[in-house]
């Protein structure tokens, strides 16, 4: 469990430079949630992911990871950064090692993970981000399409099995099929227990991937609640510019004819309800 | 008219990047090329206006094949572009310098100059910027300095790659908006490249663009309603075209529609 309490963060203290990146945030992530943090760029979202293992310190405030504050002597911020991984936007660009196995076992190697282990580490995580053949191992990975490299980063810390997964904008610069594998693949780890906590522009992945989610403007904690809770509150979602997803928008508006038509995240799920309606 | 005629082109030897295109951009049309990562789109942007010339077949604008050095300039006056990253195309240290670039180059007056940019500016809404730096300016307005800065230099054709893809959701539908009734007054022809399915709707026709070759040409409502087309060419379908698919299929509506209002329409009037 993750806990960020009355965390202040500034940039350029005491300089004519000052500004409060993040103001009084607090908040809690819970065991196998996903939660997904919106907020326009520069309202503190980066900076807030940051806190979570460690790579930015709070000037307030505390973080705890299973009730131990990351931040003080007594903690090893190694183990924190075993538990909570961390994906940067277009993390593929930071890929150095000569085949996908180097690049994805670099991670566990660190941590100091056996040889014998390692292997399984790779392999597994590799397969949860959709890699079925073990060929895929030996190749280069700067010899992958984006939607590949792109997966083949996020299994470099999936391989190292932290409870919680973050993730910076995942789906950023990927196309339709890239996407949706990513997605799926997402969804999955969610599935099998893992945390998993992504910034995102984009609504459509917000409403297929998240339970809840975190808004934020200006550094502060604007909203905290279900995703169904977010998308009605139309005066929120305008004011942090946001762009109501069109599956939101057409289930709202047939909710005028339908009164009963529940909250839906994808057009399927419209679909089903209807169908539903018209066979009686 | 930019004419693609038999159009190929290899970065490599042997790798085409894409390969037999055809098709026209009419003064006055807007044409729409849609595709996955790695279909061509930008290539075809890049050989739109000379920037790249085809190792196989010929790009005409206005009968002007792109290959003939004496046409070059022609050719780049004509055809302004505009791609993805617009901090990649400031030059100048205020909005109204930047602007001014193009049209120093090619020798307009002063005054001259300085009415088209305020006229294109006001129509942009990016007046109020003219004279501070492009760098504190956001996604979105930098984008409008961009188009403005090609629109001034009073291009017959546009043509954007990808030029929301690095916007927030709301500011993509307010550039894309803008670029529809801007050209729609001025009788300019336009190529607007994107993998983003809602961007197309409003287009005269549409392309579809993968692994290099155009596999559909068509008007939207066609192009759209064909889902299996769109997965092919890695772009997703329309959420109202989605669901009026599945009950389509089920006898519950008798066709697919593109626009959600009109799929709302018919289902809320049985």
């Amino acid at each position: 469990m993750l806990e960020l309490k009355n965390v202040f963060v500034t940039y350029d203290p005491n300089t004519i430079f000052m500004s409060n990146a993040l103001v009084d945030i607090s908040l809690m992530i819970k065991k196998n949630e996903s939660v997904g943090i919106v907020g326009r760029i520069g309202s503190g979202k980066s900076t807030l992911i940051q806190l979570f293992n460690g790579l930015i310190k709070p000037d307030n405030g505390i973080v705890l990871l299973d009730n131990d504050d990351i931040n003080s002597k007594q903690v090893d911020i190694r183990k924190v950064r075993k538990k909570v991984g961390i994906v940067f936007q277009y993390p593929e660009e930071q890929f150095f090692a000569e085949t996908v196995f180097a690049e994805v076992a670099f991670g566990p190697k660190n941590m100091g993970m056996r040889e014998t282990e390692l292997k399984d580490a790779v392999f597994s995580a590799l397969k949860d981000m959709g890699f079925s053949s073990e060929k895929i191992a030996q190749r280069s990975p700067f010899s992958l399409s984006g939607g590949e490299k792109r997966r083949v980063a996020i299994a470099s810390i999936i391989s190292m099995n932290p409870d919680i997964l973050v993730l910076d904008e995942p789906m950023a610069g990927m196309d339709f099929n890239g996407k949706e594998k990513l997605i799926k693949y997402i969804k999955n780890e969610i599935k099998n227990g893992r945390t998993v906590v992504f910034v995102t522009h984009n609504m459509e992945e917000l409403l297929e991937i998240a339970d809840r989610v975190i808004a934020l403007d200006g550094g502060k904690k604007v909203f905290d609640g279900s995703v169904r809770d977010f998308f009605s509150d139309e005066k929120l979602i305008e004011k942090i510019g946001i762009d109501i997803p069109s599956v939101v928008r057409m289930r709202n508006k047939l909710k005028k004819y339908y009164s009963d038509i529940p909250f839906c995240r994808t057009p399927m799920e419209i679909a089903s309800y209807l169908k539903k309606r018209y066979r009686h | 008219m930019i004419h693609f005629k038999d159009v190929s082109f290899a970065y490599k030897e042997g790798k085409w990047a894409v390969r037999h295109i055809n098709f026209t951009v009419n003064k006055g049309e807007f044409v729409s090329i849609i595709g996955g990562n790695g279909s061509g789109k930008s290539t075809i942007a890049r050989l739109s206006d000379g920037l790249l010339l085809p190792q196989e077949g010929s790009v005409f604008v206005d009968e002007m094949d792109s290959r003939a050095k004496k046409d070059e300039f022609l050719i780049k006056e004509k055809v302004g572009i505009v791609f993805q990253n617009p901090d990649n195309q400031f030059v100048g240290t205020t909005v109204e310098e930047d602007i001014a670039f193009g049209l120093e180059n090619i020798g307009v007056e002063r005054v001259e100059a300085k009415a088209r940019i305020d006229q294109i500016s006001s129509l942009l809404g990016i007046d109020k910027y003219l004279h501070g730096s492009p760098s504190y300016l956001s996604g979105g307005e930098k984008q409008k300095v961009a188009i403005a800065s090609v629109l001034v230099m009073r291009p017959d054709y546009l043509v954007m790659d990808e030029i929301t893809a690095l916007l927030d959701p709301v500011s993509r539908k307010e550039v894309l908006n803008l670029v529809h009734s801007v050209v729609e007054n001025k009788n300019i022809g336009v190529l607007y490249i994107t993998h983003i399915t809602e961007e197309v709707i409003k287009s005269d026709k549409v392309l579809v663009l993968h692994k290099g070759e155009k596999i559909k040409e068509g008007a939207p409502a066609v192009i759209l309603q064909d889902m299996k087309l769109l997965r092919s060419a890695g772009v997703a379908s329309l959420p109202s075209v989605i669901i009026s698919e599945d009950l389509r299929k089920h006898g519950i509506i008798s066709a697919s529609f593109v626009d959600e209002e009109d799929l709302i329409g018919s289902l809320c009037s049985n």
